[in-house]
């Protein structure tokens, strides 16, 4: 059965003028249990909206989305998010910040004392405890983050670009450790990127959007041995003609979008 | 805002800050000694700082600056707990804006002493009518920080909390106050220069007692040593409580991001 069942969402924003504009309109797809599903897609297609709509954040104008079978109202603690921008809280230790969810869950406190040990070490952020998130890299904000919404153990983890504001060499650590993380904790991963090769690389499927009003363009099967290495993998030829192929469908959005600018109104 | 800033060699730093200071002081003596500024017009500053001495030591100082602390600091403490209040509320409340709005938008330009002839009407000359000034002139730098800093708390940490478990009813507590304190204490320093100044004007107009009142006086009889003593132990009590908040401040705010740092 569908972990993520999404049908027919649509999202209107109004426009400035009074006229209304669809961020997204008619979405439906499934991602199923324990599958790690990466959404592209040009900018502005409204991937980060339809991310929210299943987080519960914002509202959709019509349609449904369905978790485990059950009707989404608003956030909820089988979803997880991780920002772009981490968004930790920043008058609080790295601790304290992995310690939130479970102070809320009203845990005993040798229960969260536990938990928090345990996904620090995960992300290798022993002897960080302490700081406060001012003094992290962009790298180990990221990994505050990951690790602070592990530690609430929900069933589906959604990210919105989560390595986009990190180096080229940290996002692929962080990558690797993502996808290890996945693999020993069973999560159902949906993750929206504008970068193909990341959604290659991480990916079961791929769902391409199409530009504004956004619409599942298409759905790539990503079948990848992944007992090698990440060289062996991006390397490989089968890896080239997934990247080249999805790639080829965002750039026909892309190209579509740019001409509709460049057109103009008439 | 320039602030002392802890660094090795520290002494030196305070002795280059200082220096201009110094300078002032040195061209002040000079002027006035050689006769280049008349004394009827200019006390030297050893006499100044003679003045000064008996001023602390008579007491006098001490009982008139207890006055206006207690009037600066009981207006400033007055509007920090309706200024935040009302930024809090103005910021998360559509209704609560609206009423506020044309209220905080007219008495923004008004100069607050202008309002003391009509405080004398309503309350006499009293430490009230004194703290209702100072508690109007301080209130809107408090309320308008507040009210920004509450509207510009990332909606991502908000979102965060929710899918971490905070019902909406706790986000005011646990994220919107501990997200605009940085905001809501930049409106709180920009008040405490705000209630000494208007301390002072105050007690120039309507005060029998009060440092704003000493200078009054000896400014009247033509004291003007005594004038400038009480106008300097004035500035330096200021001073200090100034650098007091600041340093509250960063405590507050260890874990704050400096974003226009250097």
């Amino acid at each position: 059965m569908a972990k993520i069942k999404v049908r027919g969402l649509t999202k209107s924003f109004q426009a400035i003028k009074g006229e209304t504009v669809d961020a997204i309109s008619g979405l439906s797809f499934d991602v199923g249990e324990n599958e790690f599903v990466s959404i592209v897609g040009p900018s502005g297609c409204g991937k980060s909206t339809l991310l929210y709509i299943v987080a519960g954040f914002i509202a959709p104008t019509r349609g449904d989305v369905r978790i485990g079978g059950t009707p989404i109202a608003g956030p909820g603690p089988d979803r997880g998010i991780v920002f772009q921008e981490y968004a930790l809280f920043p008058w609080k230790t790295v601790q304290d910040n992995v310690k939130y969810g479970l102070e809320e869950k009203r845990l005993p406190r040798e229960e969260q004392e536990r938990i928090v040990r345990k996904y620090i070490r995960l992300m290798g952020l022993d002897g960080f405890q302490h700081k406060y998130p001012k003094e992290l890299s962009g790298g180990m904000k990221q990994r505050v983050a990951l690790a602070r919404t592990l530690a609430y153990d929900p069933d589906v983890l959604l990210m919105d670009e989560p390595f986009g504001a990190l180096d080229a060499q940290t996002r692929e650590l962080q990558q690797d450790q993502l996808l290890s993380v996945w693999r020993e904790r069973k999560k159902t991963v949906l993750l929206v990127t504008h970068s193909v090769d990341e959604a290659v690389y991480l990916s079961e499927r791929v769902l391409v959007m199409t530009a504004r009003p956004g619409r599942i363009k298409s759905v790539v099967d990503i079948a990848l041995d992944r007992s090698r290495s990440r060289e062996e993998i991006v390397t490989s030829a089968e890896f080239a003609a997934l990247r080249n192929r999805v790639w080829l469908e965002v750039r026909e959005e892309v190209l579509k979008h740019y001409d509709g600018v460049r057109e103009g109104p008439r | 805002m320039t602030v002392f800033v802890k660094a090795p060699g520290s002494a030196l730093r305070l002795l280059s800050r200082g220096a201009p200071i110094l300078v002032l002081l040195a061209g002040w003596e000079l002027a006035t000694r050689s006769g280049l500024i008349s004394t009827q017009v200019l006390p030297t500053f050893s006499s100044v700082f003679v003045a000064a001495v008996d001023l602390i030591a008579s007491g006098t100082l001490g009982r008139h600056l207890a006055v206006s602390l207690y009037r600066a600091l009981g207006g400033l403490a007055l509007s920090m707990l309706i200024g935040i209040a009302l930024g809090l509320g103005m910021a998360t409340s559509r209704r609560v804006e609206n009423f506020f709005d044309p209220l905080v938008a007219l008495i923004y330009p008004l100069p607050k002493t202008a309002l003391v002839p009509l405080t004398m009407v309503w309350l006499g000359v009293t430490d009230r009518a004194a703290i209702l000034v100072i508690l109007l002139a301080c209130l809107l730098p408090i309320v308008i920080n507040t009210y920004h800093g509450v509207r510009a708390v990332e909606r991502t940490l908000i979102w965060s909390a929710r899918s971490l478990g905070t019902p909406t009813r706790g986000l005011f507590v646990r994220i919107v106050i501990p997200a605009a304190m940085p905001a809501i204490l930049n409106g709180i320093s920009i008040a405490i220069p705000l209630a000494f100044i208007v301390v002072i004007s105050v007690e120039l107009v309507a005060s029998k007692v009060g440092v704003g009142n000493l200078i009054n006086g000896y400014g009247g009889v033509g004291a003007y040593d005594y004038m400038f003593a009480t106008i300097g132990t004035f500035v330096l009590v200021a001073f200090i409580a100034d650098r007091l908040a600041v340093h509250v401040r960063s405590r507050i705010l260890f874990w704050h991001e400096q974003k226009d740092a250097p």
